[in-house]
């Protein structure tokens, strides 16, 4: 379950001087394993909710409850074992590091924190979600060497393996062609599906809000831009 | 652990880059270190040779061509002296007098011309066979051994002086009787010969060998022809026949080591030689190869200068390479951080890839000090002694 109380936020692009962001959503409740999609025209702070979701900014206002943990007052430290443990990124360009191998992509959440042993088992699990989505046989080759739908279906496997509870998808299939948008998001609510996990993804593709329970519009909330 | 096998992936990806910047690295540490002990083992060896032998004789002139040539066997040619410049060092009664002669080459290595006396002096020991016994006969330096694969029993033909000189020294056969132990000093390099037999390659003494018989019956002229072997030789037969032209006194020497009994016979038999006007000069050998490092060690002090400009802007080139691969690494650091990761620990993953490439590098230069140094002192010390 997620609930979003009274959120303002407001964005300040250091890059480009004085310009400022702000997104304003009054209240937003998802449910626990509710599958939703969330559509709205560019710069209108889909991405953004993802990052306060995911704890990567903090709110300047307002309440951001994702389970039992309210995110929008965790510490920096809190934020990343929350993300690392508990939320599965997918990204439009994938993200993959290019000097891993499929399964060290796989597993890399694993390399990354303290609190996470690698294990047998996590290595196991990261066979099982290979074989799941068909890479079983590319776990040894490289990023560079695998198709975009195969990227896109490794980084499924990367935000997998934690086992999250929260799944975050920003454009997952903006860099696919059509065939394969279909098989990636069949792939992510399958997959969803099966482990109960919420998903909340950003898409422009009006062809794929049929796969979701839930679509949310940011036009509805009031995002304002200045200069 | 994850960090280093995260360093580790990226370095073992980026092969050729990171092989690149090793070398460099590796470079820059590797080349003064390897200067450093090329220019003291080219000192210990140099000054070692220099301190164990107290003084030289030899034709006025460069010192350090006669100090080259008779502690190194460099191919520097200082003036003639004769016999009797051994004769009299003897007769001062203040020092031993090993006589040198070093004109001589023999497969580019030199023949040395001397007496038993010498052998005693380096303290040389046989590793195989006998000394000098009989006029022809050579020992030959342990390194040339090995270099040749010649040993007692074989045989060694000097080189002519010049190839179209028909008047030159004729090259001479040598038999060789006996191998030196290996003293890490310039005489492994070397051919030993007595005197005579030195002097028998200069022409002074010479046998009479019997050419063909006359071929034309009507004609008493005898005929050079090819069968006129392109060597001499000495065996038993002809060893009797050989003979010496002329005052001994006046056989040439290239220079005599002066061995004296002390510290007074020393500074005595020094004065002997301080008129400028004695067409013989005494030198100190310690005193002019200390001169010779103290040039070349000026010359190091420059190199130096040079290698701190060199390795400054290479590590400033690294840095900027670096910093560039820093900058296109910003969005792997962002997904790392999206990921999980705090922030330290994609520096910490970026430092701990710096300090693998830095002990390989360290790796990679000890490796080449080991490898190179030796060789380097050796080429060192060689291209010191023959361009001297």
């Amino acid at each position: 379950m997620i609930d979003i109380d009274n959120l303002r936020f407001r964005h300040s692009d250091s890059a480009s001087g004085p310009a400022t962001f702000t997104l304003s959503i009054d209240q937003l409740h998802i449910d626990a394993g509710e599958r939703l999609a969330i559509i709205g025209p560019s710069g209108s702070g889909k991405t953004t909710l993802l990052h306060l979701l995911a704890g990567l900014y903090k709110p300047q206002q307002g309440r951001i409850q994702v389970g039992d943990q309210t995110v929008s007052v965790m510490s920096d430290a809190q934020a990343r074992a929350f993300r690392l443990s508990q939320i599965g990124f997918i990204f439009q360009d994938f993200e993959l590091i290019d000097y891993l191998n499929a399964r060290d992509n796989i597993t890399l959440p694993y390399r990354l924190g303290r609190s996470m042993r690698l294990t047998a088992d996590v290595q196991a699990r990261a066979n099982a979600l290979a074989e799941s989505v068909g890479l079983k046989d590319r776990l040894h080759h490289y990023p560079a060497a695998l198709s975009q739908g195969e990227k896109q279906r490794l980084a499924l496997c990367r935000a997998l393996i934690t086992n999250p509870g929260l799944m975050l998808a920003d454009e997952a299939t903006g860099n696919l062609d059509p065939a394969n948008k279909d098989k990636i998001m069949a792939l992510l609510i399958e997959q969803a599906k099966s482990r109960n996990a919420t998903l909340i993804a950003v898409t422009h593709d009006h062809d794929l809000l049929h796969w979701f329970d839930r679509v949310v519009n940011f036009s509805d909330f009031r995002t304002e831009a200045t200069v | 652990m994850q960090s280093l096998y995260l360093a580790w992936r990226y370095i073992s990806f980026h092969r050729v880059q990171s092989f690149l910047l090793v070398l460099a690295l590796a470079l820059i540490v590797a080349v003064p270190l390897v200067l450093n002990s090329v220019l003291s083992a080219t000192e210990s060896q140099l000054t070692a040779r220099a301190d164990a032998t107290p003084m030289l004789i030899g034709s006025r002139g460069s010192s350090l061509d006669l100090t080259m040539s008779s502690l190194y066997f460099s191919d520097d040619q200082p003036g003639r002296i004769t016999l009797a410049s051994s004769e009299r060092v003897w007769d001062s009664g203040f020092a031993v007098a090993i006589p040198l002669y070093n004109r001589f080459r023999a497969q580019q290595a030199p023949v040395i011309g001397t007496t038993l006396d010498y052998f005693d002096f380096r303290d040389l020991s046989l590793a195989e066979g006998r000394s000098l016994a009989v006029l022809g006969e050579v020992v030959l330096g342990a390194r040339f051994a090995e270099r040749t694969g010649l040993g007692p029993g074989d045989t060694v033909i000097t080189s002519p002086d010049n190839l179209f000189d028909l008047a030159g020294s004729y090259p001479l056969r040598l038999r060789v009787v006996g191998v030196l132990a290996a003293n890490g000093s310039p005489d492994d390099t070397a051919l030993f010969v007595d005197l005579k037999t030195a002097w028998v390659i200069e022409g002074i003494g010479h046998g009479h060998e019997d050419i063909d018989p006359p071929t034309d019956s009507e004609s008493d002229n005898q005929v050079a022809n090819a069968a006129i072997t392109q060597y001499r030789e000495i065996t038993e037969e002809n060893l009797d026949s050989f003979h010496f032209h002329g005052d001994p006194e006046s056989y040439p020497l290239t220079a005599v080591i002066a061995d004296p009994y002390d510290e007074r016979s020393a500074t005595l038999l020094r004065g002997r030689y301080l008129d400028s006007e004695d067409p013989e000069q005494l030198v100190i050998p310690q005193t002019v190869i200390s001169s010779l490092l103290d040039q070349l060690f000026a010359i190091k002090a420059i190199f130096d200068g040079i290698l701190w400009v060199v390795a400054t802007a290479t590590l400033l080139t690294l840095s900027l390479t670096v910093y560039l691969s820093w900058q296109l690494r910003r969005g792997e650091r962002y997904t790392l951080y999206k990921l999980g990761s705090h922030r330290l620990t994609v520096v910490r993953l970026l430092a701990t890839e710096a300090l693998l490439l830095i002990a390989l590098s360290l790796l990679v230069a000890a490796a080449l000090h080991v490898i190179v140094s030796p060789l380097a002192s050796e080429l060192a010390t060689t291209w010191m002694v023959s361009n001297n």
